[in-house]
């Protein structure tokens, strides 16, 4: 933990070793990030090397009220990932991708992350576990959401949000998310 | 509006349920609040468990369990239901519905076998190549460590055989009859590199199927 916060600090002070010890112990989640996207190696390599830099150069881009540098990079890295594939030329080439995804064994704790998420998603109520599973895993917009669900992007919304502190309190109990 | 708190746009932030411009309000607002950066950096952590666990789409049993497959004995009402929820999770292809009266109990049983070996393993898909002028668009999802194919094919006027094997030598697998919409076949095989529908025995579009793990030979 304190490596974590030290590599932090450093990270938004711009230092030059903060940079390369992001990329060496995050940049394999940052990759599955990318990648679980854009379904191609190399452009999740490029999407990451490019969120990365960016966000060390800007510098106040994370702050420590924010909690985990790992899951603010993440994020980035997945938002950006979404981003680039709602561009049409990307989305054209990605969908007609064979590229085997690989599998996420090689994050730590592939196997009993991946349980830990099916127990606590299973615990949600059936609406929201299908929110959740069109918006995380099936990737469309929340209007396209609404459209299947037949209800209002506001309710949608709603939902999302209820559903994701619901899934928060269940990693928080089984100690699996820090409190 | 341009102040105000995150609330539940951080849960869609971290879902990467926003614009851009949404986005990039919440980044400035967090940089001066502690509270909104609180609550958006703990909806982070929560999808970061999330991309930690990789792929687990809908394949997962956890967000399949409301799904009951179309068994023959089941009730109208029943079967619309089962169909129903798996279009919504997105296993099914609009397309099985092509199934009429005389089929329907084939076509129940191709896609249970389809929809259990999807929700058994990981798969992927690959796009057939047209090798002629007017070949029908097709696609072919199969196991990622091999087994099964199931090929998806658009409505044509032509029946079709589909052939499948390794180095280059398919055989025949499976037939498909013309119609007016979408059909489908399942089909189980170790490890076929090459996937090829003929129209009166002549290629009209191949697929090439990439594996993860090497196969044994």
């Amino acid at each position: 933990m304190y490596e974590e916060l030290e590599i932090a600090r450093a990270f938004v002070a711009q230092e030059a070793w903060a940079y390369e010890a992001a990329y060496r112990i995050h940049g394999g989640v940052l990759h599955a990030a990318a990648l679980q996207v854009l379904r191609h190696d190399q452009d999740a390599q490029d999407c990451v090397h490019d969120v990365l830099l960016r966000l060390w150069r800007r510098g106040d881009a994370f702050r420590p009220a924010r909690g985990s540098l790992r899951a603010f990079l993440a994020i980035c890295v997945r938002n950006e990932a979404l981003s680039r594939l709602r561009k049409a030329h990307n989305r054209e080439r990605i969908e007609q991708s064979t590229e085997p995804v690989p599998d996420r064994a090689d994050i730590a704790g592939g196997v009993v992350e991946r349980e830990s998420v099916r127990r606590a998603l299973n615990e949600l109520t059936e609406k929201q576990r299908q929110t959740i599973a069109l918006a995380y895993f099936d990737r469309i917009t929340l209007d396209e959401i609404a459209g299947r669900l037949g209800e209002p992007v506001g309710t949608v919304k709603s939902r999302l949000s209820t559903s994701l502190r619901r899934l928060r309190q269940i990693f928080t109990a089984e100690g699996s998310i820090d409190v | 509006m341009f102040d105000s708190h995150v609330e539940e746009s951080a849960e869609l932030y971290a879902l990467g349920k926003l614009d851009e411009l949404e986005q990039a309000r919440i980044e400035r607002h967090v940089r001066g609040c502690d509270d909104c950066a609180r609550r958006l950096g703990e909806a982070e952590a929560t999808v970061l468990r999330l991309i930690e666990a990789g792929e687990m789409p809908a394949q997962s049993p956890a967000l399949v369990r409301p799904i009951r497959f179309v068994r023959p004995q089941m009730s109208a009402p029943a079967w619309v239901a089962a169909v129903a929820a798996a279009f919504v999770i997105g296993l099914i292809p609009w397309g099985i519905m092509s199934s009429r009266n005389g089929t329907t109990i084939e076509a129940a049983r191709q896609q249970q076998a389809a929809t259990g070996a999807m929700l058994a393993g990981h798969f992927i898909h690959a796009p057939f190549t047209p090798l002629v002028p007017g070949a029908p668009a097709a696609k072919v999802i199969y196991a990622r460590e091999g087994g099964w194919l199931y090929v998806i094919v658009a409505p044509g006027s032509a029946p079709l055989d589909v052939a499948a094997g390794a180095n280059g030598a398919p055989a025949k697998v499976a037939s498909l009859s013309a119609s007016t919409e979408v059909r489908s076949v399942f089909v189980r095989i170790p490890h076929a590199e090459i996937v090829e529908l003929l129209e009166k025995r002549g290629a009209v579009a191949v697929a090439h199927l990439v594996y993860v793990a090497p196969k044994s030979r």
